[in-house]
C-alpha cells in the first residue's frame, strides 16, 4: 500500500508539523519501521499539541487492542449452537407460512356428495343388517343390537356416551385395533366402514404400522438405508381406529425446508452438534435412555392420540409425561385432529410449563408466551424444542400422513 | 519519505499485539489468513453442498471473531451475545448467497459490522429521543475543527499508554459514544485488526476513503475520550 500519495481531501493533521495525514496515521497504527517512525516522531515534536494528540491517538488504539484480546478471551462459546436451532425454527415457520396454511387449519369432516352417497348407503346396509334377524327369524348372541351401530358406539356405549375421553386412560378406551385380515364389508364395524368410504384413498392399516413407533419392525431391524424424516414418518402411518387421517405431516416441512440441517441425520448415532435431530429414527432402548436423561421430547400428531399415548408411556417406562393432552377426539367416532407433546419428564420449571400451552386447542393461553402463535402448535412445539438450550435434546414426531 | 512496514507483517491488535506472539506463530500471518480463507471456503462449500456437518467447524472457528466485534460496538456483553447469534442466524440463512468472490471472512465482517450499526443507529434514535442531545457527529470533521478539538483537549490525555483497564474501558465507552460508522470503522482496524484493503473489501468502499474514513473516526474518539476524561 503506498503511503503518503494520498487524499488530498483529507485533512492535513496540523500546520507546522511537516506531516501528512498518512504519515501520522502510520505512526500511530505503528505501521512505519524505526527509523521512519523516528522521523516521523521527530517531525512530530515540532508541533507539541499535534505530538501530543497523535500519542493519545495511538494509546487509545492500544487500547482497543488490548480489548479486543480481552473479549476474545471471554467471548461466550457455542452460541452458534444457538444460532443453527434458531435458523431452524425460522425456516420451519417461513415454510409453514407458505405451504402449512392448509395443513394449520383445522380439519372438519365435510359432508361431500360422495360421502353422502357412501354414508347412505351404510345406513342402508346397517338398518338391513339391524332387522335381519328379525326377518330371519331371531337375533344371533354374538351380532350387536342397532345402537351399536353407530358410529362410535364402539368407544362410548360401555361408559357412556357423555363423558370425556381422558387420553391418560386412553387405552382403555380405545378400541381394539382391527384385525389385520379385516376387509371392508367382512365383519368390518360400521365405524371402519364409514372411515372407508371416507378416507378411500388411505392405505390399509396393519399390525406393524399400528404398533407404537419405537416398537416397529423396521426401527428394531435397524436404520433404514436413507434415513430421513419422511422414511420414520412413513414407518409410522397409522389410520386412526375411526379410520380418519387428518392429513398432517409434521416433520415433512423440517426436512424439505431445510435440508442443510436435516442432513446429517442418523440413526443410531447423536447427530453432531448443531446438526439438529429433526426426527430421528432410534431404537427403543435409545427412546429409553433418552427419556431417563431427560433429553426426550415427542410431539404426536394423530386423529387420537390416546391410539400412541399408552403404548409411548409404557415404552418409555412411564418417564415420559403428556404436558399437552390437547384436544380429545369426540364421542361420535370422527376425531377431530389432536396433537400433544410430550415431554420427558415434566419439570416444574417455566419452560415446561410453557409447554404445557403448547397444543392445538389449549386453554391456557395464559402461559403462552410472546412467541406464541395460538393454533399453530406445530411451530411452536418445534420452536420450544428447538431452541431449547440443553444439547441433544431429541424430537421424535409421530404423524399421520 | 518514512517507510511503512507491510500491513500484512505489522502486528494485528486483534490477534495479538506484542511482537513476539507474531514470531512465535512461525508463520507469516499472510500466509496464515490465506489458509484460513482457504479453510473457510471448504467448509461453506461443503455446506452449499448439504453437508450440515460443516456448520459446526465453520461457525465455531468465527463465533469469537464476531463476538469481540460486536462487544466492542455495544454496551454490554448480553447485547452483544444477542447480536452475535443474530449475526450467526443470519450468515446460516444466508449462506447460499455467499458466491465466493470475496473472502468469508470478510463477508462474514460485513455482515456483522452492518448488523450492529443498525442496532447502534436505532439505540442512538431512541436516546435521541428520550434523554440526551445527540453525540455530535464529526464525520464531516474539517481541520479547523479538528485543531479546536486539540486545543481543548485535557493535558493529562498526553503522556499516556494504556494504564489501567478502566482507562482502556474509557475509551470503549468513548468509541461506542460516538458515531456508529466511525466505531465500525474503527473496531475493523483495532478490533478485528484489518488492514486497509480488507476493510475496504469490507465496507465496499475505495482504500483511499478508508484511510479518511479511520483518520476522522480516530480524531472523533480522541475528542470523545477527552470529554468523558473531563465529565469524570
Amino acid at each position: 500500500m503506498s503511503h503518503g500519495s494520498e487524499p488530498h481531501s483529507t485533512p492535513e493533521p496540523g500546520p507546522g508539523a511537516g506531516v501528512s495525514q498518512d504519515e501520522l496515521m502510520a505512526w500511530i497504527e505503528g505501521e512505519l519501521d524505526a527509523a521512519s517512525a523516528s522521523d516521523v516522531e521527530a517531525r512530530l515534536s515540532a508541533d507539541p499539541e499535534l505530538h501530543a494528540w497523535a500519542r493519545a491517538t495511538r494509546a487509545d488504539r492500544l487500547a482497543l487492542a488490548v480489548l479486543a484480546r480481552r473479549d476474545a478471551a471471554l467471548a461466550p462459546r457455542g452460541l452458534w449452537r444457538d444460532a443453527l436451532g434458531e435458523a431452524e425454527r425460522r425456516a420451519l415457520l417461513a415454510e409453514e407460512a407458505v405451504t402449512g396454511r392448509a395443513a394449520s387449519a383445522p380439519v372438519v369432516f365435510r359432508i361431500t356428495p360422495a360421502r353422502l352417497v357412501a354414508a347412505a348407503a351404510l345406513l342402508i346396509v346397517a338398518s338391513l343388517g339391524a332387522i335381519a334377524p328379525f326377518l330371519t327369524g331371531g337375533a344371533s348372541p354374538g351380532q350387536p343390537g342397532p345402537a351399536a351401530l353407530a358410529p362410535g358406539a364402539d368407544r362410548g356405549a360401555a361408559a357412556g356416551d357423555d363423558r370425556d375421553v381422558d387420553v391418560a386412560s386412553a387405552e382403555s378406551e380405545r378400541p381394539a385395533p382391527p384385525a389385520p385380515s379385516a376387509r371392508p364389508g367382512d365383519g368390518a364395524s360400521a365405524a371402519e366402514q364409514l372411515a372407508q368410504a371416507a378416507a378411500p384413498d388411505r392405505r390399509e392399516p396393519d399390525e406393524t404400522t399400528r404398533a407404537f413407533a419405537f416398537n416397529s419392525a423396521e426401527l428394531a431391524a435397524g436404520p433404514p438405508r436413507t434415513p430421513s424424516v419422511r422414511t420414520l414418518l412413513a414407518s409410522h402411518h397409522a389410520a386412526d381406529p375411526n379410520g380418519i387421517v387428518a392429513g398432517r405431516a409434521v416433520a415433512g416441512p423440517l426436512m424439505s425446508g431445510y435440508r442443510n440441517l436435516s442432513a446429517s441425520l442418523e440413526p443410531r448415532r447423536r447427530p453432531m452438534p448443531g446438526a439438529f435431530p429433526d426426527a430421528w429414527g432410534m431404537t427403543l432402548s435409545d427412546a429409553q435412555r433418552l427419556a431417563s436423561e431427560h433429553r426426550l421430547a415427542i410431539a404426536v400428531a394423530a386423529d387420537d392420540p390416546g391410539d400412541y399415548l399408552e403404548e409411548l408411556l409404557a415404552a418409555l417406562g412411564r418417564r415420559a409425561v403428556v404436558v399437552s393432552p390437547g384436544a380429545p377426539s369426540d364421542r361420535n367416532g370422527v376425531s377431530a385432529p389432536v396433537e400433544l407433546l410430550v415431554s420427558a419428564p415434566v419439570e416444574k420449571t417455566e419452560r415446561a410449563l410453557r409447554v404445557c400451552a403448547i397444543g392445538a386447542r389449549s386453554v391456557r393461553l395464559g402461559a403462552l408466551p410472546p412467541r406464541s402463535r395460538p393454533g399453530d402448535w406445530a411451530s411452536e412445539a418445534l420452536w420450544w424444542t428447538a431452541s431449547d438450550r440443553r444439547d441433544g435434546l431429541i424430537r421424535v414426531f409421530i404423524a399421520p400422513r | 519519505m518514512p517507510k511503512r512496514t507491510s500491513q500484512t507483517d505489522s502486528p494485528r491488535p486483534g490477534a495479538g499485539d506484542e511482537p513476539d506472539e507474531a514470531d512465535a506463530e512461525h508463520v507469516a500471518p499472510e500466509d496464515r489468513g490465506k489458509a484460513e480463507a482457504a479453510e473457510d471456503l471448504r467448509l461453506v462449500s461443503r455446506i452449499q453442498s448439504g453437508d450440515a456437518s460443516a456448520w459446526g467447524p465453520l461457525l465455531e472457528r468465527r463465533e469469537t471473531q464476531i463476538y469481540a466485534t460486536c462487544r466492542r460496538m455495544v454496551s454490554d456483553a448480553e447485547t452483544a451475545r444477542d447480536l452475535t447469534q443474530d449475526v450467526l442466524v443470519r450468515l446460516i440463512e444466508k449462506i447460499n448467497d455467499f458466491d465466493g468472490r470475496a473472502r468469508f471472512s470478510t463477508w462474514m465482517t460485513r455482515i456483522t459490522i452492518n448488523h450492529c450499526i443498525s442496532h447502534l443507529r436505532k439505540q442512538k434514535l431512541r436516546r435521541h429521543a428520550s434523554l440526551e442531545a445527540p453525540v455530535r457527529k464529526s464525520g464531516g470533521e474539517t481541520m479547523g475543527s479538528l485543531g479546536a478539538s486539540l486545543e481543548q483537549r485535557s493535558e493529562h490525555g498526553v503522556e499516556r499508554g494504556v494504564e489501567s483497564m478502566e482507562e482502556a474501558e474509557r475509551v470503549a465507552g468513548a468509541l461506542r459514544a460516538i458515531d456508529p460508522d466511525h466505531t465500525a470503522i474503527l473496531t475493523l482496524r483495532d478490533v478485528q485488526g484489518l488492514d486497509y484493503a480488507q476493510i475496504a473489501e469490507t465496507m465496499e468502499v475505495p482504500v483511499g476513503t478508508v484511510k479518511s474514513r479511520l483518520f476522522r473516526a480516530r480524531a472523533a474518539l480522541r475528542e470523545q475520550v477527552e470529554r468523558m476524561e473531563k465529565q469524570g
